[in-house]
């Protein structure tokens, strides 16, 4: 990765404390601490509460701009008042602390809620006022595998700062403008890096990488998955129970319901997480349902994921943070998922 | 457990060339340490991905259900599958609510020491990788960068596994007999037993904290062999019962729904548990009515199959001192 363009510092690690509580005076803080012995993002009010040492967070940080329940709006049949407005953002919010995988989901995200035409204002509200600092990887875990799809412990798309631990301090790299107000309220305790701790940085990420092994390749997957028809879906989706763990715990997953909540003369209307592996998702009011056993759902999400995305975006939508290997209640492995598909016929 | 492992396989590769099934789920090696997946088997050369250890912790008879749909009537060879206590109960309840055909299938049932809750021992090392697992008859040892850890088994069971009183199955065509490795002392579970005595407010309580982590992800709903409708009340439109939010009010509707539709039928093999991403302990509410229907109707599911679910019959000796006269 080159340096060129973009503004490095050091923070000692004693100085921590003193860069949040500067922080905090202009930004909503959350980061990642330990609650009942699970890694989340919550709020933080100094720099004790974070913990350093979490591999990834169980929830990813996609409800922070799209939150699993949102009133759109709301709505009054007698008065025939509606009400758009949703409460706002009343301070800038920084999300500290991501792994490298989830602060490039957000940037694929942007490219579903942001970019398209036209753009969710939802989801706008949220994103233009969180900025995102995030923390490079040094200990991936076992279900890690961002390497195999073009993402890595050391990525910088999608974040306006990263943070990089070295021994005793932090090198710290603003990529955006954004970026520079948040490191802005550091300028008098950060100090510019020396050679010395440059190349620590450089031998920390290279030995992140080598601990991954790349476990398939996206161009050889999206060709083979292209065969809509390969008998093989047949065969790799049987133990798959059809819940949502997969692409709920997806930092990349963003598929959506919308329904009307109504106790008259009051509602509201309401978009909710929706999930491509639930029965329901595609059910027609005639009855008919277009994708009607779970072989159809499981090649819908892969598909999705790692060739019509690729196609509509550019990128695959997958950052390989492991979550949906974590968790599956039978063990899917996205991975072997992939290795199967490609080696079988 | 390599014995057993090695019965499964003979009996299984004999019941393909006999031609008795044409389908036979079990388990395969994980690709995660500690755990097993589910795995559907349908010719003899492929049997040697099954596997038989203390991982093996999902209830197989949930397949059942939607892999009958697909097949009424058009076919004479049966399912296969592997059963351990809990999931041999299951198999009654679904017998027994027409959802599968007894005659339809072969069960191997295998007599259970309890199944290890890896999260347990995942958690002791924090992350730290495991490079290689292996089980003796009493204790998981696990191998890491910097040397062997051993884990005593009956400290890192499930919950549910703890005070089972049904490690043999109650419903098979052969069986397999394993050596348990410690003794258990089936009865009331002391958790649960605790959860009860404590006041109304108190369980209320613990019931919002529990659900408030929900996430909807139905994981819970269908990692259950029980829940097998094929619209559930959670995401029916007409009529609607519950809204489709994570709010307050509709997980603890969606929860106290689910958990009343396990009344007389659950038969406490925590999957529902095992399957949450979100930790909620689930069988604590699910646990409290299997105490009651058997204490108020001497009923345990998936212990026979001619015995009548409770809530499907009556008796003159029911006890109705719920029910209240008009006023």
């Amino acid at each position: 990765m080159s340096n060129k363009g973009k503004k490095v510092a050091v923070l000692n690690r004693q100085d921590l404390t003193a860069f949040f509580t500067s922080l905090s005076k202009r930004f909503r803080i959350f980061g990642p601490s330990r609650i009942h012995r699970v890694d989340s993002l919550v709020e933080i009010a100094s720099a004790d509460a974070i913990n350093f040492n979490y591999r990834n967070m169980k929830m990813s940080p996609k409800a922070f701009f799209f939150p699993q329940t949102q009133t759109l709006f709301s709505f009054d049949n007698e008065s025939k008042d509606v009400n758009t407005s949703e409460p706002c953002q009343d301070r800038q919010r920084i999300l500290f602390g991501l792994r490298p995988c989830d602060a490039q989901s957000i940037w694929l995200l942007d490219k579903v809620f942001v970019e398209n035409t036209p753009s969710d204002p939802y989801y706008m509200k949220l994103r233009t006022s969180t900025r995102i600092v995030s923390l490079a990887c040094t200990h991936p875990s076992p279900t890690c595998f961002c390497t195999s799809v073009n993402c890595g412990p050391d990525s910088e798309i999608g974040a306006d700062v990263i943070f990089y631990e070295l021994n005793g301090c932090y090198l710290i790299k603003t990529l955006t403008p954004e970026g520079e107000d948040v490191v802005a309220v550091a300028n008098d305790i950060v100090k510019p890096p020396t050679e010395k701790e440059l190349s620590e940085k450089e031998d920390i990420m290279r030995k992140a990488r080598e601990k991954m092994k790349r476990v398939f390749d996206l161009e050889c997957a999206q060709k083979t998955l292209d065969n809509f028809d390969a008998p093989r879906w047949a065969r790799l989706y049987q133990k798959c129970l059809g819940c949502g763990v997969c692409t709920y715990l997806c930092p990349t997953c963003h598929c959506f319901d919308i329904t009307d909540e109504v106790v008259q003369p009051r509602g509201r209307r309401v978009r909710t997480w929706d999930s491509c592996m639930y029965q329901l998702f595609t059910l027609h009011a005639s009855g008919h349902n277009p994708r009607p056993t779970q072989k159809e759902r499981m090649r819908q999400r892969i598909m999705h994921k790692f060739s019509y995305a690729r196609k509509y975006y550019g990128h695959a939508f997958c950052v390989g943070c492991g979550r949906c290997i974590t968790y599956c209640p039978v063990n899917v492995d996205i991975r072997q998922f992939m290795k199967k598909f490609m080696e079988e016929k | 457990m390599k014995q057993a492992e090695h019965e499964i396989m003979s009996n299984v590769e004999r019941l393909f060339a006999d031609k008795k099934i044409d389908l036979f789920i079990g388990y395969e090696k994980g690709t995660l340490p500690l755990r097993t997946s589910p795995c559907f088997i349908d010719d003899r050369n492929t049997v040697r991905r099954l596997v038989w250890n203390s991982c093996c912790s999902n209830n197989l008879a949930v397949y059942l259900p939607r892999l009958m749909l697909h097949r009424k009537g058009k076919n004479s060879k049966r399912i296969g599958i592997l059963c351990k206590g809990c999931d041999s109960r299951s198999v009654v309840e679904l017998i027994k609510e027409k959802q599968v055909d007894r005659d339809c299938l072969y069960i191997i049932g295998i007599s259970c020491s309890g199944i290890i809750d890896s999260s347990k021992i995942l958690s002791e090392l924090d992350g730290e990788g495991i490079l290689s697992y292996d089980e003796t008859s009493d204790s998981i040892v696990v191998e890491l960068a910097e040397g062997e850890r051993s884990f005593p088994k009956h400290e890192y069971l499930y919950e549910s596994c703890c005070n089972c009183a049904y490690a043999t199955p109650t419903v098979y065509d052969i069986l397999i007999r394993t050596v348990q490795f410690a003794p258990k002392v089936a009865g009331p579970d002391p958790n649960i037993t605790a959860f009860a005595h404590k006041t109304r407010e108190e369980r209320w309580r613990i019931f919002e904290e529990e659900t408030s982590k929900c996430i909807r992800c139905y994981a819970c709903r269908n990692a259950c062999p029980n829940c097998y409708c094929k619209e559930c009340f959670a995401e029916q439109t007409k009529p609607r019962w519950i809204g489709v939010t994570n709010d307050r009010s509709d997980l603890l509707f969606y929860h106290t729904m689910r958990i009343f539709h396990q009344a007389g039928r659950c038969v406490d093999c925590g999957a529902c548990v095992r399957a949450c991403p979100m930790n909620i302990n689930l069988r604590l509410f699910t646990r409290v009515l299997v105490d009651e229907v058997k204490e108020r109707f001497g009923y345990e599911p998936g212990v026979s199959i001619k015995e009548p679910p409770p809530l499907a019959t009556f008796s003159l000796n029911d006890k109705q001192e719920f029910m209240t006269e008009p006023d």
